[in-house]
């Protein structure tokens, strides 16, 4: 592996843990910052080789809906996080899959813990 | 406060011993009592004379488009397999081998003009007959036993939405849904092609709540304000006046527990085509232009008033663009299912529909997950022992008969509420 890879995959590590941390504390406006203008966040429901364009998705926000949703959280009003979870995402598999010039394509996979005024959840995923 | 003899809300067997549930008494004109919610004796009561007798709803013609194309749904715990047979014919299976019982459907969905049980390779076709089973001498040769699929005797289809019931006979589907038949007419109206398409897969979203916290939520009109306060103040929908003091909206009981909150009075005095979905003709030309072909003068009104919303007893509510269906599971544990519609001809419409959906519900929805942290907080309350009751007597004195003979409350009103539990009582205590 050569030297240049091997930094790479360590700046991609340290950008995702990051991202998980301002996530699990609730740091909205760092998180957000990490946005660029034409991100998505998307959480597809069931399998992979959906549409999120004709299909449902669990979370298909374009850039503007990814700030709409954090205004909304931070109207105080927003009943399922009042409080708020406690949040810890374990972040591991961290791979480049593709580069294309200064484009890095890189897969992880996730466990998230929500602990919760009446539950704990888990959930797991790929991103 | 008087206290009427009910049995503790805790967990008691089922059984012959067990007391006549009093709905006369649970069930008042301005009340209902919190036991309705919790009690899993009422709960198994309400699965037998409900939802396992009455009609319901299971799922929609487009979901079963082609011949031997099947997709599992369920009513209530039940796992049903709707299938269409090779003649076209829809049918509502139960997941259960006429030979020990092993589910024959492992699928989601599929296309198979037969169900093989894996476990011990009894055969069925798309209609329910069993068509054959390995090693027949055992059973003294093909053809020999007298078995099939569970099947609901009765299936009945309105406008593609496709119900059920276990009952043998009952009222017909048409005199169940009553004038709530209209309001699926109005929804698939706003399809050019005058179909609506159920195409686009389900959110499964977990309540731990009575599935009567959501099917009452439905057409309340005094909630959103309040629930979904955050959303209304970050983005200018414009939902919020449609449920406001005063809103010229109306909510309507339409009869058999169904219920509405009729929109259009807000609709037509913002007088905006396709404003009733915040949308502008102008976004959508080819949708317009073909409403506007089809339907000549009386476009103008068909896309100003917009599409239902609309609660049909006992598990299908109809919000505008999306479609909920209730699957109760205990008496504190519900999945609510949940898609956008989408109208045959209008792939403009269709996407922004599917998007403002996905927005809108499921468990990270900015509107639905606050509606369901409420089911949840909900039932934890009503399990409390004081005061007993849930009130429902919001705008009692201010209700009129239409021209219909129905009951029209004002927007924030629970006319809806009492419909649905004048409905109950009747189908609980029959």
């Amino acid at each position: 592996m050569s030297a240049a890879l091997e930094l790479d995959v360590r700046t991609v590590e340290r950008f995702l843990y990051r991202e998980a941390r301002l996530a699990d504390e609730h740091r909205y406006d760092d998180w957000e910052s990490l946005w660029t203008d034409d991100g998505l966040y998307w959480v597809p429901a069931g399998a992979d080789d959906t549409d999120p364009m004709t299909t449902m998705s669990i979370v298909h926000d374009n850039r503007n809906r990814i700030a709409t949703r954090i205004k909304q959280l931070k109207t105080g009003r927003r009943h399922t996080q009042i409080p708020q979870s406690r949040l810890r995402r374990v972040v591991s598999n961290i791979e480049i899959i593709a580069t294309d010039g200064g484009a890095v394509t890189a897969e992880a996979n996730f466990v998230l813990v929500e602990s919760r005024e009446r539950g704990t959840h888990r959930s797991e995923g790929g991103t | 406060m008087t206290l009427i003899d009910i049995p503790s809300q805790t967990s008691r067997p089922d059984g012959p011993q067990n007391r006549e549930i009093p709905y006369r008494d649970l069930v008042q004109p301005q009340r209902v009592h919190g036991s309705l919610y919790t009690r899993p004796d009422i709960f198994s009561d309400e699965l037998a004379k409900i939802w396992y007798r009455t009609w319901v709803y299971v799922g929609h013609v487009s979901e079963i488009a082609e011949p031997n194309d099947y997709v599992r749904k369920s009513i209530g715990p039940q796992d049903v397999i709707m299938t269409r047979s090779r003649d076209g014919e829809v049918h509502l299976l139960l997941n259960r081998c006429a030979h020990r019982g092993n589910l024959v459907c492992e699928a989601d969905t599929g296309n198979s003009s037969s169900f093989r049980c894996p476990y011990h390779g009894w055969t069925y076709r798309s209609s329910g007959e069993l068509i054959g089973y390995p090693f027949h001498q055992g059973y003294g040769g093909r053809g020999k036993v007298d078995l099939s699929l569970g099947r609901l005797p009765r299936v009945g289809v309105y406008q593609g939405f496709v119900f059920g019931s276990f009952a043998e006979d009952g009222p017909t589907l048409e005199e169940h849904l009553g004038a709530a038949a209209g309001e699926i007419d109005r929804l698939v109206r706003l399809s050019p092609d005058g179909e609506v398409e159920i195409t686009a897969g389900f959110l499964k979203h977990r309540a731990r709540a009575n599935w009567k916290l959501l099917a009452e939520n439905e057409t309340d009109g005094y909630h959103p304000q309040f629930v979904h306060a955050s959303i209304f103040s970050v983005a200018q929908s414009g939902i919020a006046e449609l449920y406001g003091e005063k809103s010229t909206a109306v909510t309507r009981a339409l009869g058999n527990g169904h219920s509405e909150n009729d929109l259009r009075p807000e609709f037509r005095r913002l007088g905006v085509p396709l404003g009733w979905f915040g949308t502008t003709e102008a976004k959508v030309p080819d949708y317009s232009a073909r409403m506007r072909a089809l339907h000549g003068p009386a476009a103008e009104e068909i896309l100003v008033e917009g599409a239902p919303h609309v609660m049909i007893f006992p598990n299908l509510f109809i919000a505008e663009i999306q479609m909920f269906v209730i699957q109760p599971l205990a008496a504190d544990l519900t999945v609510q299912h949940v898609t956008a519609v989408q109208l045959k001809g209008a792939p403009e419409m269709n996407r922004r529909m599917l998007q403002q959906c996905v927005g809108s519900v499921g468990p990270a929805g900015m509107l639905l997950a606050d509606d369901t942290e409420m089911y949840e907080r909900n039932q934890v309350g009503v399990a409390e022992l004081r005061p007993e009751w849930l009130d429902v007597r919001r705008g009692a004195h201010r209700e009129h008969v239409d021209e219909r003979g129905l009951t029209v409350g004002g927007a924030t009103d629970e006319t809806a509420m009492r419909g649905f539990w004048e409905h109950y009582k009747r189908v609980m205590t029959a």
